[in-house]
């Protein structure tokens, strides 16, 4: 339990947001009204992705420099959960589109860029499937991975600011974290549940590892 | 110095009155290299010398390691042209097939589409043929003479260049064909060129990528479409402004975009070929 304490708070406030965050006084937007909710689950969601897809990076980093097999597994495993978390962020913002925008999908340069980043992690565990050799697929892979993250933070953060013409809320200054444009008590939800999320990513990660460090127990790897 | 001498003691009556009496024997040994360098150098005189005589002396040009590459890439490709007639057959069927397909009366919108659609899938197979000509028993004499970094700086230009060839015979196959709407047609060419080199950055990279995980077209599609993607939605619609716009003015902010884009995958393939370099 000692050990784990952040564990049952990612959990607790991962609760916290959802209760709260439907109970809440929400300001009363014109378009928007009560699915301004979304906001505590849908960008959460990609803030996970981001600290999975990072956690990704640095240990492709890594492995590049040490030659670490442990280096390469996390960074699979990072990959994975990012893709689990990217796809709820894209199933939440849909069901969010659908009340506001009236559609699930609309031409919007961030949910390409979304979309595109999703592309991008799915062909990277194309390409780990397409190498037998452990090493030589985890230096490949590892390459891969950091023209990805590059070229992902291009295509959702510096693309959508530059194109005129998007919808998607956010284009002045950082979409989620902006002061300004966040209600005092939306901040007293959002902010926990941000922390609650990422927490829970690394839970997620952590038991996929745990399994994958059994499974090569089992067949005597490392 | 240069010259050791052999000391040897000849005793004689010296040595009972206490003088010095030992007679150097010359016996010179060569420790040095001094007479052969001597000999190098009269040797190398005579020949420039010679050389004076018969050919104008002129220093001797150093080249760029790159540049070499290119050169070797070009002449290659000159003596063998299977990258460019391949392009070439391809531009030329493509182009036929939307003339055919569209009765030669092509809509603006789609005009701008098919042109770029075409580009990307021409680009992509550019690609992979450059990289899969090369035997792959000659990648090790390749890893131990070349600096990786100059091999993937040649590929990155060698394939620019020959996907702009490929934007423009594409260019002038729709323009003779299909028609040519295009109304700033030098922003448009600025865009084909930049467009060329970015989208020979992505895929250069993600070839090197798949060369080395198997010789497999398929990967390279799979892994190439994603990152294309954005590109192509940067490029269509500068096309789209180049056509129709009346004034380009606000697509420079378009061409920074199409810049930052071209020359971002490049700079990090440069930074991570050769890490795949190794094996």
């Amino acid at each position: 339990m000692k050990q784990n304490w952040w564990r049952w708070l990612g959990g607790l406030l991962v609760l916290y947001s959802i209760i709260a965050g439907l109970l809440i006084n929400v300001p009363q937007l014109p378009v928007i009204h009560e699915s301004i909710r979304n906001l505590f689950y849908h960008v959460p969601m990609w803030f996970a992705m981001i600290s999975m897809f990072l956690a990704g990076l640095i240990n492709s980093l890594l492995y590049l420099k040490h030659f670490n097999m442990k280096f390469d597994r996390i960074a699979v495993e990072s990959v994975n959960t990012g893709l689990l978390f990217s796809f709820l962020g894209l199933f939440t913002g849909m069901i969010w589109a659908r009340f506001t925008w009236g559609d699930f999908w609309v031409n919007d340069p961030q949910l390409n860029g979304a979309a595109i980043t999703i592309l991008m992690y799915l062909a990277y565990l194309v390409l780990r499937h397409g190498i037998e050799e452990e090493q030589k697929r985890a230096r490949i892979s590892a390459v891969y991975n950091i023209f990805a993250f590059v070229l992902m933070i291009v295509f959702i953060g510096i693309l959508p600011r530059l194109s005129e013409g998007s919808i998607h809320p956010g284009k002045d200054g950082n979409p989620a974290l902006g002061v300004k444009g966040l209600d005092a008590t939306m901040r007293l939800v959002f902010y926990p549940a941000l922390v609650g999320w990422i927490i829970i990513a690394f839970i997620i990660r952590k038991i996929r590892l745990n399994q994958a460090q059994l499974k090569d127990k089992i067949l005597d790897k490392f | 110095m240069f010259f050791k001498k052999h000391k040897r003691r000849i005793y004689g009556e010296g040595a009972k009155s206490g003088k010095k009496d030992t007679q150097y024997q010359r016996n010179i040994t060569c420790t040095t290299p001094l007479p052969r360098v001597l000999i190098l150098l009269s040797l190398f005189s005579l020949n420039s010398l010679l050389k004076f005589h018969t050919i104008k002396m002129r220093p001797k040009k150093k080249y760029h390691p790159v540049i070499l590459l290119l050169k070797k890439e070009i002449t290659m490709e000159l003596k063998q042209p299977h990258s460019l007639n391949g392009i070439i057959l391809y531009v030329v069927s493509t182009v036929f097939v939307t003339y055919l397909s569209f009765h030669g009366d092509l809509p603006i919108t789609t005009w701008n589409s098919i042109f770029w659609i075409i580009l990307m899938f021409g680009s992509m197979n550019a690609a992979s043929r450059v990289l899969y000509q090369e035997p792959y028993s000659r990648h090790g004499f390749y890893y131990q003479l070349i600096n990786p970094t100059h091999l993937i700086l040649s590929r990155l230009l060698y394939n620019g260049v020959l996907m702009g060839i490929l934007a423009l015979l594409t260019f002038g196959g729709f323009a003779l064909l299909v028609g040519n709407p295009v109304k700033h047609t030098g922003f448009f060419l600025f865009e084909l060129f930049v467009g060329g080199l970015g989208l020979s950055s992505v895929l250069t990279v993600v070839a090197a990528i798949a060369s080395r995980a198997g010789q497999s077209f398929s990967l390279m599609a799979i892994l190439s479409f994603p990152l294309v993607l954005p590109l192509m939605l940067v490029l269509i619609n500068l096309g789209e402004q180049a056509i129709n716009a009346d004034e380009i003015l606000n697509t420079i902010k378009g061409g920074a975009v199409l810049i930052l884009l071209a020359f971002l995958p490049a700079v990090i393939g440069v930074l991570l070929f050769p890490h795949l370099w190794r094996d």
